[in-house]
């Protein structure tokens, strides 16, 4: 008697999990159709070297100054590892050491230069797909914004801003354009070089 | 020598005159192109907007975001282009950035509406596999649930017992 009563419980509590687990899936099935995913994933912004030894670019033997009248190069890299299209842009900012490069807010352009034009280095690049999530020391792919050469310059504007400090700061901030506001905004990512600086 | 300064005076009359005819026509062309270049401008935000969203919803749009960014960089050359004064070269520029926008649009209008298909025809399967799993649990409950529902009801009533309790003397009924 109690044997029956066992297997008709065991019975009851399989059909009961085999129930909710259908009940599961079908509210999960049901979710992942009619609601999109929304954007939980991050942009990378780095900057490069270029090793002709090795023929790579590199992280690493960044210029530690630049000279008045002498040009210097360095290549920065965008990745998109968010769910969605972006439109990225990259605004260059010259500043005094002293300035601080912020999450919040992009730098101030009465405390800084800006080296090149506003839609100078724009790039519009696919998400990455979770594959490519996975990859590491790429340079090239529909979501990269492949190493892009940038030339550090200094003139009068960059030593006005400098107000004769020996070292300077370069800003690389990364700016996303938001479809509701219609503009480019910044996206709290950044990166800096600290020179030493040659009047 | 009067008929040669003559000649000189027709000359340069001529000359301005072709220079007056021409200068509307520039600025024709100048404007042209501005339009062109500002279309092309409102145009590709536009896109951008529509492929984010496109690309919220899973939509394999890769190939689509190379051509938009393709004439993002077209337009960036009509304008450098219309800033060197270039008109003609910067119009043509920026008509062909437009046609490229165009059919990034037509498309993913497309595979939008392909996709929302897909989500419909997916959701209708659902709904028809949620109606048969309905239904067999419904028929289950009928055919197995209810037969066990009166054994175990049976079995219970006859556990009962009946108790007669035998009334004691000097109790009256009310």
């Amino acid at each position: 008697m109690s044997k029956k009563l066992l297997s008709s419980q065991k019975k009851r509590l399989l059909t009961v999990a085999i129930f909710t687990v259908l009940i599961i899936s079908i509210i999960a099935i049901a979710s992942s159709i009619f609601f999109p995913t929304t954007s939980s994933g991050f942009s990378e912004l780095s900057l490069l070297t270029y090793n002709d030894s090795s023929q790579t670019f590199e992280a690493d033997r960044y210029p530690y100054s630049l000279e008045s009248g002498v040009n210097r190069t360095i290549f920065f890299m965008v990745k998109n590892f968010e769910d969605v299209v972006k439109y990225y842009q990259i605004q260059i900012k010259v500043t005094k050491i002293s300035q601080n490069a912020t999450y919040e807010y992009p730098l101030n352009s009465a405390k800084s230069h800006l080296l090149y034009e506003n839609d100078t280095y724009e790039k519009i690049l696919s998400p990455a797909t979770r594959n490519e999530k996975r990859e590491s020391g790429t340079f090239s792919g529909d979501y990269i914004w492949s190493p892009v050469n940038v030339t550090l310059y200094s003139n009068a504007l960059v030593e006005a801003v400098l107000e004769g400090d020996d070292f300077m700061k370069i800003v690389f901030e990364l700016w996303e354009f938001n479809s509701t506001s219609n503009s480019f905004e910044y996206s709290g990512i950044f990166t800096f070089l600290e020179l030493l600086y040659y009047y | 020598m009067k008929r040669k300064i003559r000649f000189i005076i027709i000359t340069i009359c001529c000359f301005l005159i072709v220079i007056a005819m021409s200068m509307p026509i520039t600025s024709q062309t100048q404007q042209t192109a501005l339009l062109a270049i500002q279309q092309a401008d409102d145009k590709l935000l536009e896109v951008v907007s529509s492929l984010e969203e496109a690309s919220r919803s899973n939509i394999d749009i890769r190939d689509l975001v190379i051509t938009t960014e393709d004439a993002r960089q077209l337009i960036a050359i009509a304008k450098e282009m219309y800033n060197e004064a270039s008109y003609t070269a910067a119009y043509s520029n920026a008509i062909n950035a437009n046609e490229e926008l165009d059919s990034v649009v037509d498309e993913v209008e497309l595979r939008t509406d392909n996709n929302q298909q897909n989500r419909t025809i997916l959701f209708s399967l659902l709904g028809v596999f949620s109606a048969i799993f309905t239904g067999l649990v419904i028929f289950l409950i009928i055919r197995k649930g209810y037969p066990w529902y009166l054994e175990k009801r049976n079995e219970e009533f006859g556990k009962l017992e009946i108790q007669y309790i035998e009334k004691t003397e000097g109790v009256k009924d009310e």
